[in-house]
Formats: C-alpha cells, sequence, structure tokens
C-alpha cells in the first residue's frame, strides 16, 4: 500500500497513520532538530580567558589541535555573537560579576564549559580561609559540560566540545536561562 | 658611592638607621638596614640617586605583640650583584611616609600593603584597592585573618545558584 | 557589579572616558585599562588589575613548604619550570640542602627551553595583536614541539611540578639529548623565516617603530625589567648580574637594542631565544651524569622544617626579574611569601608611558611588554 493523503484539515489519527504509512519512506524531523544539528556543529566560543586553561584553550584552536574540524573555531570578541563560554580559568571574586554579566549578554541558545578545576569547584585554589575567589562556575551560572584537569589537555577541551554538541543534538537544554 | 657597605654606611652615619626590633636575619641580600620611618624617604632619595631600583615591599606581620607591621623593602642594580634590604617597622596606627613620590611603583606596592594588611601611608596620592574588589572590608593577609564574610561565592551560603535547574533532568542529563 | 572608581583627573571637559576590559581580545587576560582620551589621543591610562587575583600569598602561609610547589607554576604559566626550580632554590638555600650536579644542569635546560615557548606563545599573541594571524601558526607549532619534549620529562604540558628540594622528580631520559637537539634544529631552521617574515613586513614595521618609548629614568623609577629593560639599551639579566644555579658555566650574551619602542622588545626577545638555543645547546653537551635527587632524603622529606631567616631569592624568568622573599619562623610552613613578579612593574610603566598616544598604538604598546595577569594578581 502506498501514502494516503488525507484531503483537507487532518485529524490526529489521520496523522499519526500517516506518520506511519510514511515511515520508510521519509523521515520527519522536528524543525527543532535540524536547527540543533546546525547550531551543535557549528558552536562559535566567546574569546575569553581567565587564566592557565586559557593557553591551553588557545592551544586547542591552534595547528596541531585544530578545533576546527569540529566547527567551533570562530572565537568571537563580543559576547552578542557569541553562543559557547569556555569558563577558562579560575574566576576571581573581583571578576564573578564581570563573568556573570558576559554571560546575560549572550544571546540564546547559549551553552558553557567549565574547564579546569577552578570553574568546577575552586580547584587548588580552595583552602580554609580562602577569600579571592568563586569556588565554582556554578555559583554564579549555568554549566552544561565540566572538563576536569589542571589545566585540562587539549584533547579533553575537543572531548568537551564533542559531549556538549551531543548534548544539543539530544535538543536538552535549550532556552532557559539559569 | 654605588657599593652596599659604603652606602649602608652613609645611612648609619646620618643616623637614618634604628636598632632592630627582632634578631631576625635577612639573607639573599649583600646589606640589610632597619631604617627609621621618619627617614624612609630621605633613605630611598639616597638610594635612587646611587643607582638603584625598586624592587620590592613586603609586609609582614610579625610584630603583633609589639601592635607593629615590619616593611621589608629591596632596592637592586642592573650592573652589580647589590641588593641592600631595608626594614622598616611601625605602629599599626602610625602611618609610614609614602614612597610614590621618588619612585613610580611604589604606589602599585603601598596601595597592596594597605588593603591586604591595613598599613597606611602618609602622602600617597590615593590609597584605594587595587587587587580586591572595591569596597573589601577585611585585610586578608594579617594573621588573625580567618574567613572572609559569608558570600554567594563560596559554600557558606549552601543555597545552590538555581534549584530548580539542579532538579531538572532534562538539564543536567 | 561593583563600582570601579578611575582616577579622576583634573582635566577640562573635552576629554572622555573609555573602559578597555576585563573582557578584552587585547588584553592577555583580565587586565582593565580606564582611558581618559582627547579626541583619539590618550590623555591618562589606569591600569585596573586583580581580575586574576588568586591569593597566593595567603595560600603560601597555610600549606607546606613542598605542597606550595605546584603553585609556583600557575602563577606565570608560561614560564612554569622558572617559577618551579625558583621556589625550589629559594627553599634549598635557607636550608641549606644541596643540588646534585646533573640536577643542576637538567633545571637550566628545561627552565631554558621553558623560555623559549613563552617567547614563541608571545611572539605570535603580539602578532595577533598587531593583526596577523598566520604568524601565530607557525609559532604554536614551534611552541608544541617543545612542550612535547617538556612533556616527556616532566608528565605536564603546562604547569610544571617537577622540582623538589634538592633535585627533580624526574631525571631526562637516554635519549633526551638527541630529542633535544632535533627541536632545537627546528626552530634554528625557523628563526630566517621570522625574520623574512615579520622583521621585513612593512605594516609591523610601521606600528611598531618609535611606539612605546620608555627612558632609563622611567625603568628605574618603576623597576622595569626583562626584555623591555634590554630593549632600553640596559643589559640586565639576573642570570649575568647574579648567576645562580648552573648557569655561570655557560656562554651566553645579553641582546641589548638602544630604541626602547616595541619593535626592540620584539628583535630583544628573538635574540634571547637565540641565546636560549646556545645555553641549551652547552648544557646538553655538559650534562653529567650522577643522581638527579640528593640522597640525603631531604628533597622528599613531606613536613621539612626551615631556620629562622628572611630570604630573598632571584631568578630571570621569561618576562624579568622574579623574586621570592621568603619569611621562615622555623615552622614547616612558610610565614610568609611575597612574589616579586617582573609584569607587575612592566604593567605599572604604562601609566607614565602611555600618555601622549593614539588610542590605536595603546594594543601595540601593552602587547610589547608581555604582561601575564594572573601573574601580577597573585
Amino acid at each position: 500500500m502506498g501514502v494516503v493523503v488525507p484531503a483537507g484539515r487532518p485529524t490526529d489519527a489521520e496523522l499519526a497513520r500517516l506518520a506511519e504509512d510514511a515511515a520508510p519512506f521519509v523521515r520527519l524531523a522536528m524543525v527543532e532538530d535540524v536547527l540543533n544539528l546546525c547550531r551543535a556543529n557549528s558552536l562559535w566560543p566567546i574569546t575569553f580567558g581567565l587564566a592557565c586553561c586559557a593557553i591551553e584553550m588557545m592551544a586547542t584552536g591552534m595547528a596541531k589541535y585544530d578545533l576546527a574540524r569540529f566547527g567551533a573555531e570562530v572565537f568571537r570578541p563580543s559576547p552578542r555573537q557569541a553562543d559557547l563560554m569556555i569558563l577558562a580559568g579560575t574566576i576571581s571574586r573581583k571578576m564573578a560579576p564581570v563573568v556573570q554579566t558576559l554571560w546575560d549578554q549572550m544571546p540564546e541558545p547559549k551553552w558553557s564549559i567549565a574547564m579546569g578545576g577552578c570553574t568546577i569547584s575552586g580547584g587548588p585554589f580552595k583552602y580554609p580561609g580562602e577569600y579571592a575567589i568563586a569556588e565554582g562556575a556554578e555559583k554564579i551560572m549555568r554549566v552544561d559540560v565540566h572538563v576536569p584537569g589542571c589545566p585540562p589537555r587539549p584533547e579533553a577541551l575537543i572531548a568537551g566540545i564533542l559531549t556538549l554538541e551531543e548534548k544539543i543534538k539530544q535538543g536538552r537544554r535549550f532556552g532557559r536561562t539559569r | 658611592m654605588a657599593a652596599p657597605a659604603e652606602l649602608v654606611r652613609l645611612l648609619d652615619e646620618r643616623g637614618w638607621t634604628a636598632e632592630p626590633p627582632t634578631a631576625h636575619p635577612m639573607s639573599g641580600v649583600s646589606e640589610s638596614r632597619w631604617v627609621l620611618p621618619e627617614h624612609l624617604v630621605a633613605a630611598a632619595r639616597a638610594l635612587k640617586e646611587a643607582g638603584y631600583f625598586y624592587e620590592s615591599l613586603t609586609c609582614v606581620d610579625r610584630l603583633d605583640p609589639q601592635g607593629a607591621f615590619e616593611l621589608v623593602l629591596t632596592f637592586a642594580r642592573w650592573d652589580a650583584p647589590a641588593r641592600i634590604g631595608v626594614r622598616v617597622w611601625t605602629p599599626k596606627d602610625t602611618p609610614v611616609p609614602s614612597l610614590a613620590g621618588v619612585f613610580g611603583i611604589a604606589e602599585w606596592n603601598e596601595r597592596e600593603a594597605w588593603e591586604l594588611f591595613g598599613v597606611e601611608f602618609s602622602g600617597h596620592p590615593k590609597l584605594r584597592w587595587l587587587l580586591l574588589p572595591d569596597g573589601t572590608e577585611f585585610r586578608p593577609l594579617l594573621k588573625s585573618f580567618t574567613a572572609p564574610p559569608p558570600s554567594i561565592y563560596d559554600d557558606s551560603l549552601t543555597a545552590p545558584a538555581s534549584p530548580d535547574d539542579r532538579t531538572d533532568p532534562d538539564t543536567h542529563g | 557589579m561593583t563600582a570601579q572608581t578611575p582616577t579622576l583627573t583634573a582635566e577640562p571637559l573635552d576629554t572622555y572616558t573609555l573602559n578597555m576590559g576585563p573582557q578584552h581580545p587585547s588584553t592577555h587576560g583580565v587586565l582593565r585599562l580606564v582611558l581618559t582620551l582627547r579626541g583619539e589621543k590618550l590623555v591618562h591610562v589606569d591600569p585596573v588589575i586583580g581580575y586574576g587575583h588568586r591569593g597566593h600569598e595567603k595560600m603560601a602561609e597555610n600549606r607546606t613548604y613542598a605542597q606550595f610547589l605546584p603553585n609556583t607554576s600557575r602563577q606565570d604559566y608560561l614560564s612554569g619550570v622558572i617559577y618551579n626550580n625558583a621556589w625550589c632554590e629559594a627553599v634549598e638555600k635557607l636550608a641549606g640542602i644541596p643540588v646534585p650536579e646533573r640536577a643542576l644542569v637538567a633545571r637550566v635546560i628545561l627552565a631554558e627551553f621553558n623560555r623559549l615557548a613563552s617567547h614563541l606563545m608571545w611572539i605570535g599573541a603580539y602578532l595577533l595583536d598587531l593583526g596577523g594571524w598566520t604568524p601565530q601558526l607557525y609559532t604554536w607549532d614551534d611552541r608544541e614541539a617543545i612542550l612535547f619534549l617538556l612533556e616527556s620529562v616532566t608528565g605536564s604540558r603546562l604547569t610544571y611540578c617537577t622540582g623538589r628540594f634538592g633535585g627533580l622528580s624526574r631525571d631526562l631520559d637516554a635519549d633526551f639529548p638527541a630529542r633535544a637537539r632535533v627541536v632545537l634544529k627546528k626552530l634554528k631552521d625557523r628563526w630566517q623565516e621570522y625574520e623574512d617574515l615579520v622583521e621585513g613586513n612593512v605594516i609591523f614595521v610601521q606600528r611598531t617603530r618609535g611606539v612605546g618609548i620608555f627612558t632609563k629614568e622611567q625603568c628605574q623609577s618603576y623597576g622595569v625589567t626583562g626584555s623591555s629593560l634590554r630593549a632600553a639599551g640596559v643589559a640586565y639579566d639576573v642570570r649575568k648580574v647574579e648567576p645562580y644555579g648552573a648557569y655561570p658555566r655557560f656562554q651566553f650574551d645579553i641582546p641589548t637594542r638602544p630604541e626602547s619602542d616595541a619593535f626592540a622588545r620584539y628583535w630583544v626577545r628573538v635574540q634571547e631565544m637565540k641565546q636560549s638555543v646556545r645555553i641549551i645547546e652547552q648544557a646538553l653537551e655538559q650534562l653529567p651524569d650522577g643522581p638527579i635527587l640528593t640522597e640525603r632524603g631531604l628533597g622528599s622529606k613531606k613536613r621539612l622544617k626551615l631556620p629562622v631567616g628572611t630570604q630573598y631569592y632571584a631568578v630571570e624568568a621569561a618576562r624579568g626579574a622574579y623574586g621570592i622573599l621568603l619569611v621562615s619562623e622555623g615552622g614547616t610552613e612558610p610565614y610568609r611569601a611575597k612574589f616579586r613578579v617582573p609584569s607587575y612593574a612592566n604593567l605599572a610603566v604604562m601609566q607614565d608611558v602611555m600618555p601622549g598616544y593614539m588610542v590605536a598604538d595603546l594594543v601595540g604598546i601593552l602587547g610589547s611588554i608581555d604582561v601575564i595577569i594572573p601573574e601580577i594578581d597573585r
């Protein structure tokens, strides 16, 4: 039997049958899924380094590790043009409000990667009587992927970006701030 | 003039040096002297004229029992292995004369000593925060400092940044 | 957000204030500059620092001497080996721990490779600041070769922690000299390429010649050190003036240049790289056999107690003179540790140097001094 397209406005039952009939021939993807596929493969990170990890982030973008292979090499200086924030380095208490402002300035949909121990929990700089740092990026914003290391190797950052791409393609976490 | 030994002898002769309040030795320098705070600016000027540059300023909160701060300044030369350690002690509530008028870098170093320890400097252009956020009340490098006031940036206020995000399985899968 | 108070100057009303940073691609991290401009001319520059303040000095008072070792390479993460060695050497000096000959020479080799990596990174980043993307790919390629070599010895790419009190934790492999010579040859083949590509480039020369001139008086007043000072015609290098470690046994020159502009600073750094290669070649020749860590067991002692004393120890880092002032009261932890970082003075002098230049020159001047912000902020 072929695909019977109902005349006029179809009912839900007719639509369901139509989808079932067409399944061998066409893939009915939601526009959202297609968009997410595009977003996942063309991430634009913000040029924004905080400390040591920023050097490894730069190394990831350079010739040997070549982040361009995964479509995430277009580093943008302006938060308005970026959709990925790689938090590379220690967030000090003086810097925390600035990071928050930058995050708020990025348009939706947006994602973030916490790179290195400092943005995960305060890392090596957490000790009794510590007064200078924000103990983890989660204290100030939402984080999608954590990449451990001090600093993580470029391969680890690439793995983090690939994990994020998987996450975006699955349609998780989209359209909500904080 | 340039040799450290001659220079500190000059400081001694002019009566600018003081008796050490602690018998704490200093190594890694050619010569070191305790200088009276009121003669600090004159001593720095003499060092500058002799070709020394201002290398570092360290405040040590060691003389707390005496109610005083210890400042260690080092000066070095470009052409010879000569380093002079100048040490000053001052009661905690008495300002130290600022060297900002003699050496440009002293301005930053003194701002740092002020915000981290609370050392006051007289004659400084403006003592304002250098490394810490503006308006920070505590002096973190004092030995009496134990912990900063509770803030959203550490675990002292336990609530997570956004509770709804954390319980959403779709968000943190 | 806490408002920062810019320095209010008694300038007439034809000036305006422009904020640059802390998130700006040309501020090399998290530096903020509050600029006062008249038209396009800089009238006043007020650097606002502290956005990378992590409390290293407080942390030193909470850690034993050995526990603080990893912190040192996180202050200036581009010359981690040099800082790591400096901390070890300062403690060794105060405690009187002997260091085997092999470790002394190995430290020099690793430190000079680190200096090369740092300068290569700077060249790439500086030319990127001036608008050239391609040189960065070349210098980072060379840098990766050095990092690979260092990684085979230290186990890390960036934040090295191989130093121990009384030597190094790992020995150089038997084939290390051979692999090191391959890297050095690769670098030496690149010098001519850099000269042709960069120093002959009209845009680069026009943007760097005659801008950002430091006078010797300014250098003395602010304590400028490192390549920036040598580009001002002063042959000050801690490795020569106060030789430490194994440096006295190697032949090398201190390149200087009288112009003191941004181009001179570029030139001096490239020449310094050649000298570093020279030092490494000699060190590989003279590398003695023997243990890498002192056998007296002091190096691995977790609870090392230092005698009472105040020790100042200076080394030449990639950016200038790095000093550690270590105060010990006889305990297992430092009573106070102060770090005299080179970028601190090199950035502070900008307040004096910048006024008078055009705002377009600012990036060219700021980039030329090679600042590392987390080092300044500590």
